[in-house]
């Protein structure tokens, strides 16, 4: 059993969709980044 | 009031309401790119929480709480991955591209995407073809699970269910276009997310939590817990794959990229989507928690409408009838437009080169959704297969035919016309061929349809001669800084 009592795949499902916030909200902020310093799209 | 008062009034309110999008939206019209794709003056919150609508059909959370309900918890990773692969990625890897190619480009279609970056009147007459062809079988799948349910929520005749809902989608399409289509979804996405979120709460507190729901489930079968469980590696695989990667090649999907305002908006965009498109999870969840409330139902496919009745009262369950109409209906409306644009702006237009002035060409794709909604109506009175085979047949074959095309389209300089066109007719042949053949080994039409299409656009476009440099610079912009900028 993983954390909360849920089996570790159940946990791990959960885990890839806040992962995928996560990366949704990096590649928004590295690519305002990008092109407020120019760089080629 | 009676319960069946509380669905009628909730649904009347909500369907009025729709109309009245359909209305206002029908006064900004002036130009077939405003019908097909709202000016390109769409918002990232109006344009992702769309997506999201058009993505997550009623057919996913009736059909979506029956896989929880017969394989448990395991099916959670379809949701997890629909958000990852679906939304995020889709957003990220696609997103951007299209934008910038398609107003290069000047184009309002995915078939029109295809003919214009490979220089191909053929590709675009040939994807527009398959496009209108099995989108109205997909169309054909959503009514039918709009019927489904308003007949077991609501005790209404299966017909009436259809008619109802497919007249109102005609409705305010043929008034409204694509504004109406994504201001309905952007509606449609909240009182969805509200029917699942509440349904997902009432049923786990009947269940005494998720560690509770979990416990009962692993007491009834392991199977039903661990991942991948009674589905096995191969089901889960391929039925995630097609629900995901599959809409990497759906039109109704792609549009959205096409319509958002500009690229920089496709960043909040993105992570709307991704944030949207965590509901996926829900169905699934569910339907798995159903299992440890309702054991022993011999079908699936009731138990989401079962356990609304069980765990909510007339109102709440009301508002979930609500959401599940909503997701069907946004889908609906969705592929509709698609549909429109394949007929009128590829085929007739450009295919058949028939001229048209703006207010010509609005009054026909306002005739063709009448029809091909009406069409599509009229078929899924008499439906001619289970709603989930309808839906994956139709996803198989589109998502074969456009998915690599479009991939290469944004991505290589090497693919060749012949090479995609051998690819769409590869990819199409061999899903229909592999599902007439009653889908061997277990594997459906779709992997073996993306397969023979990516080997096919690779070989071909190897073998023949490149694109010239005037079709490359025009579709990657090196015409010009100007040209991106006046896009932007």
């Amino acid at each position: 059993m993983g954390p909360f009592r849920l089996p570790w795949g159940t946990f791990a499902s959960f885990l890839v969709v806040a992962g995928s916030v996560l990366l949704a909200v990096l590649w928004a902020v590295l690519s305002r980044d990008n092109e407020s310093h120019g760089a080629p799209h | 009031m009676s319960p069946t008062a509380v669905h009628g009034l909730v649904l009347g309110v909500y369907l009025l309401l729709l109309a009245g999008i359909g209305v206002v939206t029908s006064r900004r019209l002036r130009s077939s790119e405003d019908f097909l794709l709202g000016g390109r003056r769409v918002g990232p919150w109006v344009t992702a929480l769309s997506y999201v609508a058009a993505y997550f059909s009623s057919v996913v959370i009736i059909g979506g709480g029956a896989f929880g309900y017969q394989y448990g918890m395991a099916t959670l990773w379809v949701g997890a991955i629909n958000v990852l692969i679906g939304c995020t990625l889709a957003w990220i890897v696609l997103g951007r591209r299209l934008r910038r190619f398609t107003a290069r480009l000047g184009t309002m279609t995915v078939p029109g995407f295809l003919g214009e970056r490979f220089g191909s009147r053929e590709v675009r007459i040939f994807s527009a073809v398959v496009i209108a062809l099995f989108l109205v079988v997909y169309n054909v799948s959503i009514l039918k699970g709009m019927g489904h349910v308003f007949e077991v929520l609501m005790g209404l005749p299966y017909s009436v269910g259809v008619m109802l809902s497919g007249a109102m989608i005609v409705l305010y399409v043929s008034l409204g276009g694509y504004m109406a289509v994504v201001w309905t979804g952007f509606f449609q996405a909240w009182v969805m997310g509200a029917g699942l979120i509440l349904l997902a709460v009432a049923a786990l507190r009947a269940v005494g939590g998720l560690s509770e729901a979990t416990a009962t489930l692993a007491a009834a079968d392991p199977g039903l817990v661990y991942t991948p469980g009674i589905w096995g590696w191969a089901g889960l695989i391929s039925y995630s794959m097609i629900v995901s990667f599959g809409v990497w090649g759906m039109p109704q999907l792609l549009v959205r990229f096409y319509s958002i305002r500009s690229v920089r908006q496709l960043r909040i965009g993105a992570v709307v989507a991704t944030v949207g498109g965590s509901l996926a999870l829900l169905p699934y969840l569910i339907g798995a928690v159903s299992r440890a409330l309702v054991p022993g139902l011999e079908n699936a496919d009731l138990a989401i409408p079962v356990l609304t009745k069980m765990v909510l009262s007339p109102w709440g369950s009301a508002i979930f009838l609500a959401g599940v109409i909503a997701a069907g209906m946004s889908t609906f409306a969705s592929v509709l437009i698609i549909t429109s644009g394949a007929v009128v702006r590829d085929f007739v237009q450009k295919g058949l080169g028939r001229e048209m002035t703006e207010q010509r060409s609005i009054r026909w794709s306002r005739i063709v959704s009448l029809l091909v909604g009406l069409i599509s109506l009229l078929i899924a009175l008499r439906p001619p297969a289970l709603v989930l085979v309808l839906t994956a047949f139709s996803w198989s074959a589109i998502a074969s035919t456009c998915l690599w095309p479009i991939l290469f389209g944004v991505f290589s300089r090497r693919a060749t016309r012949a090479g995609v066109f051998a690819s769409m007719l590869g990819g199409l042949t061999t899903a229909l061929v592999w599902i007439g053949l009653g889908s061997p080994l277990g594997v459906h039409g779709f992997l073996p349809g993306i397969g023979v299409s990516l080997i096919l656009l690779l070989g071909v476009s190897l073998v023949t001669r490149p694109p010239s440099s005037l079709l490359i610079d025009r579709a990657w912009g090196r015409a010009g800084v100007e040209t991106r900028r006046h896009f932007e």
